[in-house]
């Protein structure tokens, strides 16, 4: 999935590109670009506030090249950092006259427009993304990140969200149950989705 | 092999958002240009912002902003007071003498010489992403965003 040499360690394309090293860093941004961006979107910023939003993560890591004291959980850095750079975006917009929506909040919202839905050719997937994007905050946000590819650690997904590494199975378990009630009754999408091989079996 | 239906599902979203929401070209053309910004010089951290220090009691104190950074020796203290477009930023260099580089994420740069206590002030400097270099110390401040 990775378009480079995974043999080649984190720690040693940090190495190089701390050393000026520009195809390095094109491999670090290759590896972890999904992660972010997937980390972001789950925030639901307007659209210029999450190419900011990423863009000032990459810049963090720029600066800190040399500074990174555990390569093995660079994701974790980063999904940190992109979290904080979200946050701060969502603060700004107090002060800005922004509306803000609570990201911590249960709140149901908008279906997101369905702009995308055109790129999506059967039917069946673009009725699952228009339900999906209805999901409550916290429920969008722990699922976009884990739509992230390559798929994320669950320490990524920890550091993304701020929320501890245990608690994200029972929250995955329980928005994808959410997701299932919402399609519940939908032709394309009942059957296929609800099924569940296990309890057929028993 | 067992099939975990949790696992399946999403798989399948993941399948659908690589179609609907990949990063864009622009996002990742930026992400390779950022090392372009890379800097040899030693990094002031931001120690402390206003801003986002809403429960110190630190706001309510009207629309100017104080940033500090610090690098060893170096400090430099930051007022930011922004009026539309643009922000003046009145500023206090500790440690350290010489020409102190505003720089923006555009490029665009200004250069003030700081007056023998260590102010200075740079008007009109545009909104956005933003440090501060002292060349003579070989010191930058963190990107923070005005």
């Amino acid at each position: 999935m990775r378009d480079d040499d995974p043999a080649v360690s984190v720690a040693e394309l940090l190495t190089a590109a701390a050393g000026g090293d520009q195809t390095a860093w094109d491999t670090l941004v290759a590896r972890y670009a999904g992660l972010v961006w997937s980390v972001a979107r789950g925030y639901r910023l307007q659209v210029g506030e999450t190419d900011d939003a990423v863009q000032n993560a990459w810049l963090r890591l720029v600066e800190n090249l040399g500074r990174i004291h555990d390569p093995a959980h660079l994701g974790s850095w980063l999904a940190t950092t992109i979290r904080r750079e979200c946050l701060q975006v969502l603060r700004r917009r107090g002060r800005t006259g922004y509306p803000t929506e609570d990201v911590e909040t249960d709140a149901a919202v908008d279906p997101a427009p369905a702009l995308d839905a055109g790129l999506l050719q059967d039917e069946r997937s673009a009725a699952l993304w228009a339900a999906v994007n209805t999901l409550p905050q916290r429920c969008w946000g722990l699922l976009r990140v884990l739509m992230a590819s390559p798929p994320p650690s669950y320490a990524e997904v920890s550091a993304a969200l701020g929320i501890p590494v245990g608690s994200i199975g029972p929250t995955r378990q329980r928005c994808l149950d959410q997701l299932r009630a919402r399609v519940i009754g939908d032709p394309l999408l009942d059957d296929s989705v609800t099924s569940d091989p296990a309890e057929e079996a028993t | 092999m067992t099939i975990d239906p949790d696992e399946q599902l999403l798989d399948e979203l993941r399948a659908i958002v690589a179609r609907t929401d990949p990063v864009p070209a622009h996002v990742d053309e930026a992400a390779r240009a950022a090392f372009g910004m890379r800097s040899l010089d030693e990094l002031a951290r931001l120690l402390l912002d206003s801003e986002t220090a809403a429960d110190s009691g630190m706001r309510g104190t009207g629309e100017t902003r104080m940033l500090s950074f610090g690098a060893g020796e170096v400090g430099l203290e930051l007022q930011v007071d922004v009026d539309r477009a643009t922000a003046t930023l009145r500023g206090l260099l500790r440690g350290a003498a010489g020409p102190v580089t505003v720089e923006g994420a555009d490029g665009i740069r200004h250069d003030t010489d700081p007056d023998e206590q260590g102010w200075f002030v740079v008007r009109e400097v545009a909104l956005g992403r933003t440090r501060l270099r002292v060349a003579s110390a070989s010191v930058i401040t963190e990107w923070f965003v005005l």
